[in-house]
């Protein structure tokens, strides 16, 4: 009561006074306005500055592998839970193909014992000509185990457990325990290197399906795609085909399996046919991969 | 204060571990949800404009999906700025083109 009284004397009596003062209070609280946007802003600028800092000066690996360090034990923990959990659900949602795909695989499995049979013979009889001719026989890769932490949940691009203390270098092959293609080490820090999968966009190598010895060059599309490309227009793929590694690129080893042709594509407008091709391993469903040392 | 700094960090923590290490098994078509991006944005349109919690929820979510990013040549702090961006804009515009005032009780 008594302050609206006094506003009523002080304000609605003079009409000049209440308008300067009306004023002054929309310029002070425009100037207060812009100097909170000018301070995010700023704070803004300040932040974009130290996040460069922190990239060129290599501090953020540091970070990233103290981080990792504590967050290891969790995140293995978490990555076999989904693969079981995932596991679990995709059998339960694809209960009705699993029959199917069940026959499928053993008549698969005959095709592929008798072909295992026939290249023991082979590989014997390899062994006998290279000790006739005292050639020396081929050498296994050299290997290291490493476990699986977590996967980017943009690009394909996983975080394994093994790092430069472990002798861990840029651009190694990792493979999965059947000998199919998984990617190479991108990032290595002291504990931990992340590996970019064949199917990550930046990924390219050479390779060949393997019975046609068709040279091509295998990319990666994102979310789990490849496709081998470069394949001479003249030459006959068909689905089904094995598309191997090859020595060229300096990267794997040759004769590693990278996938099978699952659609071919030849349009008269390019230069070139490419195939889309099946990858040999899902990784959603690996624990473990092996980093070839030496090869 | 304390309390609200503790389940910021560790939250924001936790949904950035379990977003890279479970749920990026469970893609529809190849896409993952963006956990942390998801409670930067609820928490920013549940809050008033003026207040900072949400701010700080887009630096630390930001800063813990930076950390957990596995592709070689991501740049430390993109994640991070992103949030912060997405935090300010949606401050500004519910601050002055669009009030809800149904949800802004926070």
């Amino acid at each position: 009561m008594l302050l609206s009284s006094i506003f009523i004397q002080r304000y609605l009596s003079s009409p000049k006074r209440a308008l300067r003062r009306f004023k002054g209070v929309l310029c002070y609280n425009k100037a207060m306005k812009n100097a909170v946007d000018y301070r995010k802003y700023a704070f803004f600028l300040l932040l974009v500055v130290v996040f460069f800092v922190f990239n060129f000066t290599g501090f953020s690996k540091n970070v990233k592998n103290l981080f990792y360090s504590f967050s290891s034990p969790l995140q293995k923990s978490l990555w076999g839970a989904s693969i079981s959990s995932s596991g679990f659900l995709s059998s339960f949602f694809g209960a009705y193909d699993l029959k199917k795909e069940n026959d499928s695989l053993r008549s698969e499995n005959q095709d592929l014992l008798s072909q295992i049979a026939n290249l023991e013979e082979l590989k014997k009889e390899n062994e006998t000509l290279r000790n006739a001719l005292g050639v020396g026989l081929e050498k296994d890769f050299q290997l290291m185990l490493c476990d699986i932490i977590g996967k980017d949940f943009f690009q394909d691009s996983i975080l394994i457990d093994r790092g430069s203390k472990d002798g861990v270098l840029k651009d190694l092959p990792v493979i999965s325990g059947q000998k199919v293609v998984v990617g190479r080490i991108g990032q290595v820090y002291d504990n931990f290197s992340e590996v970019i999968l064949i199917s990550n966009k930046k990924s390219s190598f050479d390779a060949k399906i393997s019975e046609k010895d068709i040279a091509g060059l295998v990319r990666g599309r994102g979310s789990s795609e490849v496709y081998l490309d470069l394949i001479p227009k003249e030459k006959e793929v068909a689905v089904g085909d094995l598309v191997v590694s090859t020595s060229l690129g300096g990267i794997f080893p040759k004769g590693l399996l990278v996938g099978t042709v699952k659609d071919f594509k030849k349009p008269d407008v390019e230069a070139f046919q490419t195939a889309e091709i099946e990858l040999g391993f899902d990784i959603g469903e690996a624990n473990s991969l092996f980093i070839i040392t030496g090869f | 204060m304390i309390k609200k700094s503790i389940f910021l960090i560790f939250g924001m923590y936790f949904l950035a571990v379990l977003q890279s290490s479970f749920f990026v098994n469970f893609g529809i078509f190849g896409k993952v949800f963006n956990l942390v991006l998801l409670a930067v944005v609820i928490i920013n349109l549940l809050e008033k404009p003026e207040r900072r919690f949400g701010v700080a929820v887009a630096f630390m979510g930001g800063f813990f999906l930076d950390i957990f990013s596995y592709s070689p040549s991501s740049f430390f702090g993109f994640y991070t700025l992103i949030s912060l961006l997405i935090s300010f804009l949606l401050k500004l515009i519910l601050s002055k083109y669009v009030q809800i005032p149904a949800i802004q009780k926070i």
